[in-house]
């Protein structure tokens, strides 16, 4: 009974995050092309820091192709590559310094979110073939590295405000 | 947070921030030929050096030029973007007096390229996503071959 409950808070969870990733697809303050905050990354955090590797990754790639294949507009085509490329470098790159090193949660989210960047830009670097593409590397870093402590520090408020209710232990 | 986290962050941030300001400023590309392509083929080939233009058959109709003057060229090409059934029409424009290349206009949703605005051989290069068009500064016009 104990893993049905872990099931739908984990589902419940990936609703959130495709309802932030969603919203955020619509809004476009930041004046660099093609950046976002990546608040969808919060509820990886959350879920990485609470449910463990295993939860956070599936919550993570799960969001990615359903947000491609319901509410992109092209679906599963270059964005949908890019998009899991980073999600996935991002999210192993987290579970790993969570597991094996004692930083705190907003530089694994910053780390977290340069491996996002990182892994975006391999990827579009490989499908089109371009190598003058990496010079986009640094100015999606010095927006991501920002966005990265921002998500860190709602992670950790979070974390803070919801440490009297019980947490499963799974992982 | 310990020291080490701030010492992380930080030093992560100062690197990206010194690479930023020297592609930005610093980074003029030796070529003298901008080569327009269009999902890796060259489509366009512009020598500054001697202010002619290769261009090379997508179809039928395109790349079309639409205006040629000794100090001004435009032309259209079709990009990967696709409303519908049809290819979207990416406009793209030669100033031979300053040297530089732009597009000029497309269809894509986030007008990215076209907002990159003119581009002459320093600084980000002019891309647009989903027309997969690039336009960079070579030092000559490469894979002529693989042209289809």
């Amino acid at each position: 009974m104990k893993n049905i409950r872990v099931i739908t808070v984990i589902s419940m969870l990936l609703a959130i995050a495709i309802v932030l990733n969603v919203v955020e697809m619509q809004l476009s303050f930041i004046p660099i092309p093609g950046a976002k905050i990546g608040f969808a990354n919060l509820v990886t955090l959350i879920v990485l820091y609470i449910y463990g590797f295993k939860w956070a990754f599936s919550v993570n790639v799960l969001r990615v192709i359903i947000v491609a294949g319901f509410f992109s507009p092209k679906g599963f085509d270059y964005t949908f590559y890019m998009a899991i490329a980073g999600a996935v470098s991002s999210v192993c790159l987290m579970g790993l310094l969570k597991q094996l090193t004692k930083i705190h949660v907003v530089t694994v989210s910053v780390l977290g979110a340069v491996m996002h960047t990182i892994g975006q830009v391999v990827v579009l670097m490989v499908s089109l073939e371009t190598l003058p593409l990496i010079f986009y590397l640094p100015v999606m870093l010095v927006i991501s590295i920002p966005s990265g402590v921002l998500i860190g520090i709602i992670a950790k408020r979070f974390f803070q405000v919801f440490k009297e209710i019980p947490h499963p232990e799974t992982f | 947070m310990k020291k080490k986290d701030y010492i992380i962050i930080g030093s992560l941030f100062v690197v990206a921030l010194i690479a930023f300001v020297w592609i930005t400023f610093f980074n003029q590309s030796s070529g003298s030929i901008a080569n327009v392509y269009v999902d890796d083929f060259v489509v366009a080939s512009i020598d500054f050096s001697d202010d002619s233009y290769k261009l090379f058959n997508q179809d039928d109709q395109y790349p079309e030029v639409v205006v040629d003057t000794i100090t001004k060229l435009e032309f259209k090409i079709l990009g990967k973007y696709q409303v519908g059934e049809d290819f979207d029409v990416v406009v793209i424009e030669v100033d031979f007096v300053n040297n530089q290349i732009r597009i000029k206009s497309d269809g894509t949703p986030k007008q990215i390229g076209v907002n990159r605005g003119w581009y002459n051989g320093q600084g980000l290069p002019v891309i647009s996503l989903p027309n997969q068009v690039i336009i960079l500064f070579e030092t000559e016009t490469d894979d002529v071959d693989g042209v289809v």
